[in-house]
């Protein structure tokens, strides 16, 4: 059962009150969103039943189909941007040559899975916590409850299937799309040829770069869905409360994948 | 059937239930009304394990669903059905998809013949025509009608009414009170509690109308005792509505 009953903190009286206040709040937030994880990884033990698929497919066309727009457009000028100010810096020494290194390896190592997590955040992460929030607060979670129809099977398990999915593979195709745009400025800007350019861009990537960044997107997509997902299922107080619980969701979101997508940077590379 | 015995439930700073007795048999149509904030939601979710009680025991079909395994308590949840304040239909689905997703998600049952069963519920609450609309394009009447049809879809022996005929005009909410007569009157032996603060509504369909005040059930009376009591708060909240007639009160069945 994911309803809970109304939760009421006592009013502190002093600055160490309203700091324990805030980190016990802080902590029991942590917690419970952790529960979620493990009940949703539990629940995916029936993601391949008939009603289940079909929701994992409308989830996989939300969050992957309906995003890519945007983020070919984020990801053409993010490669264009990382070519231009790499080449620039590059042609005092004569080796503009090499900016296709740069991007490649920008892309696929940190740019790639960033963008990705922070669009996704944006844009899948904050509709999950207004959906699931106007849901807590016009009593249809606790329908669900009632129905004894498990919400977090019927409702987070889909969704994290699908970003499970999805957002490796956007993660992918902003790579790809950056390294394209880059392209676009080495050849008119920096005068480098696209067989050139590509090359180069091969020439010192690895296949670690490759399987750290769709490590990381993997992580971000699991981050965005349980952390959307949870400040949905908490929202109190009506309509404010799920514009609150859809902004605090996106600022979770991206504080985390910041940190998250540190920690692994540590873990491979150093 | 259902039996509080003692709860108390303190949300904050209010105390809401102060040591609450109800006792509600099998088969009768319980109202219980009181000013708002008294504690008349807070008392349906119990019943259904939404709140547990800070002391004493609730009991359904004679076990205490806090104590129970997950399996039990689902056993005994599905003997229920509960209609939610505004239907609470779930609004990315049509109108007979929400009437049918108990079935669909709790029954092996095939779809053709979940989806007879659904239009037949959806007749019987005057939406036989409206199963392929959403739920943003009905009306709130026609919400709680289809709260209703998905509240019963499953032949419940204990059905729950939160406010159903609040915000909706007289009209509209003389139609939900014939409704829940006449579903009574379909499927005798099915126990119904109704949480309002319409009175009219109460002395039309109840067997016994019980008042919650203080955290208390302070009467206990069938209609024609509840109108004729000289409590003063049942006198209060019978001239706040504008009832004040002394004598036999007519129950006006359709």
């Amino acid at each position: 059962m994911i309803t809970r009953e109304p939760e009421f903190f006592p009013e502190s009286r002093n600055w160490i009150g309203q700091l324990g206040r805030i980190g016990v709040k802080a902590a029991r937030s942590v917690g419970r969103a952790g529960i979620l994880l493990a009940q949703t990884i539990l629940a995916m033990r029936f993601m391949f039943v008939k009603r289940s698929r079909h929701a994992i497919m409308d989830q996989m066309y939300v969050a992957g189909i309906k995003s890519i727009l945007v983020i070919a457009i984020v990801a053409i000028f993010t490669g264009m941007i990382l070519a231009l100010q790499t080449g620039i810096e590059l042609m005092r020494f004569n080796q503009q040559v090499n900016v296709g290194t740069a991007v490649m390896v920008s892309m696929l190592r940190e740019m790639g899975p960033f963008m990705t997590g922070l669009i996704l955040a944006a844009c899948v992460g904050s509709s999950m916590a207004a959906q699931l929030g106007t849901m807590t607060v016009s009593e249809e979670i606790e329908a669900l409850d009632v129905m004894e129809i498990d919400p977090v099977r019927f409702l987070v398990m889909p969704r994290l299937v699908a970003m499970m999915v999805m957002t490796p593979l956007l993660s992918f195709f902003t790579c790809m799309t950056g390294i394209l745009g880059g392209g676009i400025v080495a050849m008119t800007q920096l005068h480098v040829s696209w067989e050139a350019y590509i090359n180069n861009a091969f020439w010192l990537a690895e296949e670690k770069d490759l399987f750290v960044g769709l490590l990381k997107a993997f992580l971000f997509g699991i981050i965005i869905t349980i952390v959307s997902c949870h400040e949905g299922f908490s929202t109190t107080n009506g309509a404010v409360g799920v514009g609150l619980s859809t902004r605090k969701a996106v600022i979770e979101c991206f504080l985390y994948i910041l940190i998250v997508g540190y920690v692994v940077t540590r873990m491979f590379y150093l | 059937m259902i039996d509080f015995n003692n709860v108390t439930k303190v949300l904050g700073d209010n105390t809401v239930l102060d040591g609450m007795d109800l006792h509600i048999e099998e088969g009768e149509t319980f109202v219980l009304v009181g000013p708002s904030g008294t504690g008349k939601s807070v008392t349906l979710k119990h019943i259904v394990s939404l709140m547990t009680p800070d002391s004493g025991t609730v009991k359904v079909m004679g076990e205490d669903l806090s104590l129970c395994s997950s399996k039990r308590k689902e056993e005994i949840l599905s003997n229920f059905g509960y209609l939610f304040q505004g239907g609470a239909l779930l609004a990315w689905m049509s109108v007979a998809d929400n009437v049918a997703l108990p079935l669909i998600e709790k029954t092996n049952m095939k779809k053709k013949d979940i989806y007879d069963k659904v239009y037949n519920a959806l007749e019987l609450v005057g939406l036989k025509d409206d199963g392929d609309k959403m739920p943003s394009s009905i009306s709130g009447g026609m919400k709680k009608r289809a709260g209703l049809a998905r509240a019963i879809i499953r032949d419940p022996q204990i059905v729950l009414y939160d406010e159903p005929t609040s915000g909706l005009d007289p009209v509209m909410a003389r139609t939900i009170d014939n409704l829940i007569v006449d579903l009574n009157k379909k499927k005798p032996g099915m126990t119904s509690l109704v949480v309002t603060h319409d009175l009219h509504s109460a002395l039309s369909i109840a067997d016994r109308i019980g008042l919650l005040y203080s955290g208390k059930v302070i009467v206990d009376l069938t209609p024609e005792e509840f109108i004729k009591s000289e409590d003063p708060e049942v006198v209060k909240f019978l001239e706040a509505q504008y009832i004040t007639k002394r004598g036999s009160w007519e129950k006006e069945r359709k």
